[in-house]
């Protein structure tokens, strides 16, 4: 087996060796382009491959193949992350109203209408159409949907989109408008968020985080529970046994992100520089003891260290706002936390390490390349070196993860396979093959390594570590958990979760803190919290209402969660799950204080479809018998408490408008709380099914309470 | 550019051509009506040329859709109100008691939604000081009748308690006569209504409340016999401002002033012009009913009324009157081509409507601002009767929110006013 890739295609053959016969995809890449780009073995002459290669870098001569795979990995990861989980670019379906039939084919069905003025429409669109002189609730007012068939002008054509029933072609042709034309149906709950999200995710937007083994490996251990991204990992651990470590040299984009932090100013910093050996080369196994002992205690601390939850963060809370700023308007950037710059410090420590050495994070620090290098154990391919090696040096020099000894061989767990150093290899010793093969193989230990089997210091420095990684791990746990959530106390803070978390002990055991969901999150309703619940709280999501409201056409915070602490619904799922109840402060409130008139809240809440908060007459004046004078006192908010979902949309508009803009209250007199009765954390099951329960216990109470006439009437 | 706003909605065009003699007409079998030519009949179709935007398009129906065909048709558009039933009193009377010995269909699935500190025994009058959360008068005041939501669960509680309370004769009259005005005021089910006014008495006893009895003569008159009605009327030994109302809309004009002039003579002007006022505009009697709502305004400011908020808002409402009757006459065909926006005071605030005219017809009116809290089938049936009318001579007010759908109409005049070619 030989797993070769660093291009031995574009290297002069050795010169004893009989010309090779070419690949098939080298021949083929000969018949497509000109001769030119390829080098002439016999004139010496580099091709222009060759040269461009040499241009970008030596690495990318060495080894394109890798740093291909790096750019395309980095690239989706900023596309996922700019793009995909950017939901501005969604739009609310949209709906032309006045729309006139003016001919009906009565046996298709087919329609000729004119439009009050030209459509911006395109043949064969869908449209859902409706009779808008008939009230919404009429059945016969939904016509059903239609096709474009043509349009010109005022004019357009529809066409059913499937054949008529009798009836349906009655209804049709009965009508004679106005019609409204709707890109969705009318009676259809709003989900533009949530198809925006999932007309982009051609690759799901949290890719990168569930390919990190750290990340659901800890949250699993830490949860006591499964985690569908388990299996990502599985897969991407499985295909590291193949390639050792692949994923730091090819995918990683925290480690290309390094590179380009190395290459663009870490190398010209030079004073901070450390040898390749020391006590630090070992910290990455300690740091992921700890954390898995942490995990073990329930407490997951992975997030502040697994790679692609750093890189994501760091984005998030660095680069996210800009975007945001920039597209929306700075006044739409939420002011940064305490957890932000804690954030920043430890994303811009982890680039800073590389003025230590190229890639120190990587290679010494980073606990998910731990997971790897533990996982390279089991690897079925390694990197060897042939007789004909001659002592260059010019693999060391390049090798970017230190991953080779003073002999030449290999620092196996360290490897990558990048094959970088094949690429440099004058005499062609390098070789990438399986394991067990050892055909031609230079000796061992020539030039000494000066490296001994373990010996005293070695063992005492790895007993150290382990007694420090799990002690360290042990007392973080301990320390976290009791300066924590503290969810034993009733009165101890409880943010509003994302619609759709896992009940909270559980949501801060599987919560990564990767931001994915701030980042996907329209109009930043979820914010990273501070030190409100302790350290075990930091950066997980909460619902900052006085902000924004969640709005009723997104579900994307679940979509995008990489460990299913925040659940995957479905738009449907989401509009019955209960985040949090609205609970109207009585002594502030406008109405109740008789200050004045106020209905914000009602007409938010009416608007987004919820019907959740209801009047109550206050301060109703009366007259000497008693009776109420009417056109006295207000009409005052109460929530049901069975239709409240905690979107804050009335927090919100409460806060925008009576506090912001008119200054008439120091702070909303509508405020979303969770706790226990006003919030539905589940692990498992429908929430529709939660609230249908709610009304068959209703209706069934009501039936059994059904009586319209006393008997003296009956 | 031109032709492209041009563009008329089939509906408004019957109306907008109503003129035009020698027109015809095919009537389907849901009541809409399609004008224009018809060049076949044979067969099993009818087919049918009408005139939209200068262009020429054919409509063709089976016949199994077709109500009737007219030729020639001089295009009068059916009187309006042609679809109030009228029934002999003893159809009335019957219909009343079977109505109103059956629950409503949604009663059996409705939930009773109250607090349990109510007191269920519904002393009279309700202990100081006021709490919805104890007295049942006042939770039906402060929670039920505010919320469209609540008015089921309302009228279960009346018959919860009246079930439960049997043997309290006066809970259970009490009981009887919140019902009657529960299902007349709010769900304008005056069968049901008058079916619990009458278990209550409100006709027999010799000095009954006059209201009751006024909502029970309008009852009947809705049921379809105005003689009932006005038998009724004859009982009150007093008459509050709204029988002028109910004499209007029964089209007893001049009965309705007459008891006006008496009732502003009787210690309440404002209510009973601003009443007078209305019953004229309707009637279509303008001239009258401008004289009206000015007196209305003028004795504003002697009219003590039941509390200066009262005074306040039926003032207003007059002088929102006065400012929008005047254009109540102008046809969209004297309007320009445009948008206006334009408001008028409804019950609470400002009802604000967004008036589309194009070629003459109204296209599009929107409320596009309220405060309105109770009777939001106005805030979209008013519009929707304007524009099937084309005019604003006439409407009736959508009963139980006449306030509203008055101020939507208001503001609708106001609005074609600003386009006034």
């Amino acid at each position: 087996m030989r797993l070769d890739w660093y291009l031995p295609v574009i290297q002069k053959p050795k010169e004893p060796e009989p010309p090779r016969r070419r690949s098939w995809l080298v021949r083929l890449a000969k018949l497509v382009f000109p001769i030119q780009f390829f080098s002439n073995w016999q004139t010496k002459q580099r091709g222009l491959f060759r040269k461009l290669l040499r241009r970008l870098g030596i690495s990318w001569l060495a080894s394109p193949l890798r740093r291909v795979s790096q750019a395309i990995c980095f690239v989706t990861f900023l596309v996922l992350f700019f793009y995909v989980c950017w939901p501005y670019d969604a739009r609310p379906s949209q709906q032309w109203t006045g729309v006139t039939p003016v001919e009906v084919d009565p046996e298709t069905g087919v329609a000729k209408v004119i439009t009050p003025t030209e459509l911006p429409l395109t043949p064969r669109q869908r449209l859902f159409v409706s009779d808008s002189s008939l009230a919404v609730d009429d059945p016969g007012a939904m016509l059903g949907w239609f096709i474009v068939d043509s349009t010109s002008l005022d004019e357009i054509t529809l066409r059913p989109e499937q054949s008529l029933t009798l009836e349906q072609r009655e209804q049709i042709l009965l009508s004679l408008g106005p019609w409204t034309l709707s890109e969705s149906d009318p009676r259809q709950w709003p989900s533009h968020y949530a198809d925006n999200l999932a007309r982009k995710e051609y690759i799901s937007a949290e890719f990168f985080l569930i390919i990190d083994p750290l990340v659901s490996l800890s949250t699993a251990i830490a949860s006591r529970s499964w985690v569908w991204s388990l299996v990502s990992a599985a897969t991407i651990l499985v295909v590291c046994v193949l390639i050792p470590r692949g994923f730091c040299g090819y995918i990683c984009p925290l480690g290309t992100l390094i590179d380009l932090f190395d290459w663009s100013i870490g190398k010209r910093v030079t004073r901070f520089r450390v040898p390749d050996d020391g006590w630090w080369v070992h910290i990455k196994y300690y740091l992921l003891l700890g954390i898995l002992v942490a995990a073990a205690c329930g407490v997951l601390l992975s997030g502040m260290f697994a790679a692609i939850p750093i890189i994501t963060r760091g984005f998030l809370f660095l680069l996210a706002p800009l975007q945001n700023g920039y597209a929306n308007g700075w006044h739409q950037v939420p002011p940064p936390n305490i957890g932000h710059v804690i954030s920043l410090i430890l994303f811009f420590s982890v680039l800073g390490l590389g003025l230590l050495r190229p890639r120190f994070w990587c290679k010494y620090v980073c606990p998910s390349g731990a997971v790897f290098s533990l996982g390279n154990l089991f690897r079925v391919t390694e990197r060897k070196v042939e007789s004909s090696c001659i002592h260059c040096n010019k693999c060391v020099e390049i090798c970017p993860f230190d991953a080779i000894k003073l002999d030449f061989t290999t620092r196996t767990t360290d490897c990558t396979l990048c094959q970088s150093c094949a690429g440099v290899c004058p005499t062609h010793a390098i070789k990438f093959v399986g394991r067990w093969e050892d055909e031609q193989l230079k000796e061992c230990n020539d030039p000494p390594t000066k490296e001994t089997p373990l010996g005293r210091r070695g063992f005492i420095a790895t007993a150290v570590g382990t007694v420090a990684g799990t002690v360290g791990g042990a007392s973080a746990a301990a320390a976290t958990s009791m300066f924590g959530a503290n969810l034993a106390d009733p009165n101890t803070h409880r943010p509003v979760r994302p619609p759709g978390s896992v009940p909270e002990l559980e949501f801060l055991q599987m919560c990564i803190r990767c931001g994915e969901c701030f980042k996907a999150c329209p109009s930043d309703v979820l914010q990273p919290l501070g030190f409100q619940q302790g350290l075990e709280g930091l950066w997980t999501p909460h619902v900052v209402a006085d902000w924004s409201g969640c709005s009723s056409g997104c579900n994307s915070c679940g979509q995008v969660c990489p460990t299913g602490a925040i659940r995957a619904l479905p738009i449907e799922e989401k509009k019955a799950a209960r985040m949090g109840l609205a609970i109207v402060n009585e002594s502030t409130c406008l109405p109740y204080a008789g200050r004045e008139a106020c209905q914000l809240c009602v007409d938010e809440c009416n608007q987004a479809g919820y019907h959740a908060i209801e009047f109550q007459q206050v301060g109703t004046e009366v007259d000497a018998e008693g009776r109420p004078i009417e056109g006295t006192g207000y009409l005052a908010p109460v929530v049901l408490a069975d239709q409240c979902v905690g979107c804050g949309l009335c927090q919100t508009r409460c806060h925008a408008i009576n506090v912001k803009t008119k200054g008439l209250l120091n702070k909303s007199a509508i405020i979303i709380e969770a706790g226990e009765g006003k919030e539905d954390r589940l692990m498992t099951g429908s929430y529709i099914s939660l609230r249908e329960q709610e009304r068959m216990n209703a209706e069934s109470a009501a039936r059994s309470n059904a009586n319209y006439l006393p008997d003296f009437l009956q | 550019m031109f032709q492209r706003i041009m563009t008329l909605s089939l509906l408004a065009l019957l109306y907008a051509n109503s003129s035009c003699l020698g027109e015809d007409v095919v009537e389907l079998k849901n009541g809409n009506t399609v004008r224009g030519k018809i060049t076949s009949q044979s067969g099993s179709f009818v087919e049918i040329e009408v005139v939209v935007n200068g262009k020429t398009y054919k409509r063709k129906y089976p016949k199994t859709l077709v109500a009737a065909v007219r030729t020639g048709d001089g295009g009068q558009p059916s009187p309006a109100n042609s679809s109030a039933p009228s029934r002999t009193r003893k159809e009335v009377l019957d219909l009343i008691d079977s109505e109103g010995r059956t629950p409503p269909d949604w009663f059996d699935d409705t939930q009773l939604n109250y607090p349990n500190t109510l007191d269920l025994s519904w002393p009279q009058p309700p202990p100081q000081p006021w709490n919805s959360s104890k007295n049942v008068g006042q939770f039906i005041w402060d929670r039920v009748n505010p919320n469209p939501g609540q008015w089921r669960a309302g009228v279960k509680l009346m018959h919860h308690i009246m079930v439960t309370k049997k043997d309290d004769k006066e809970v259970v009259n009490r009981a009887m006569m919140s019902l009657g005005a529960m299902y007349h005021n709010l769900f304008e089910d005056y069968a049901r209504a008058a079916f619990w006014w009458q278990q209550a008495g409100v006709d027999k006893r010799a000095v009954g409340q006059p209201l009751p009895l006024v909502h029970l003569a309008n009852c009947y008159f809705q049921l379809g016999n105005k003689d009932l009605a006005l038998e009724t009327l004859k009982k009150l030994t007093r008459y509050p401002p709204a029988t002028i109302k109910l004499l209007g809309d029964m089209g007893q004009t001049d009965d309705a002033l007459q008891l006006a002039e008496s009732g502003a003579q009787g210690g309440s002007p404002l209510m009973c012009y601003l009443y007078a006022g209305d019953v004229c505009r309707v009637a279509g009697r303008l001239d009258d009913a401008e004289q009206y709502y000015r007196k209305a305004v003028d004795a504003a400011d002697r009219d003590k009324g039941r509390s200066a908020a009262h005074v306040r808002r039926d003032k207003g409402r007059a002088l929102a009157s006065l400012a929008a009757i005047q254009f109540y006459r102008l046809s969209p065909k004297d309007v320009a081509d445009g948008t206006y926006v334009a408001s008028s005071l409804g019950y609470e605030d400002q009802v604000e409507v967004n008036v589309v005219v194009a070629a003459g017809v109204i296209t599009d009116v929107k409320v596009t601002r309220h405060r309105e809290k109770q009777f939001y089938s106005s805030i979209t049936d008013t519009p929707r009767t304007i524009i099937a009318r084309q005019t604003l001579m006439g409407i009736d007010t959508t009963s139980g929110a006449t306030i509203t759908s008055e101020a939507i109409i208001n503001a609708t005049a106001q609005a074609l006013a600003k386009g006034k070619k």
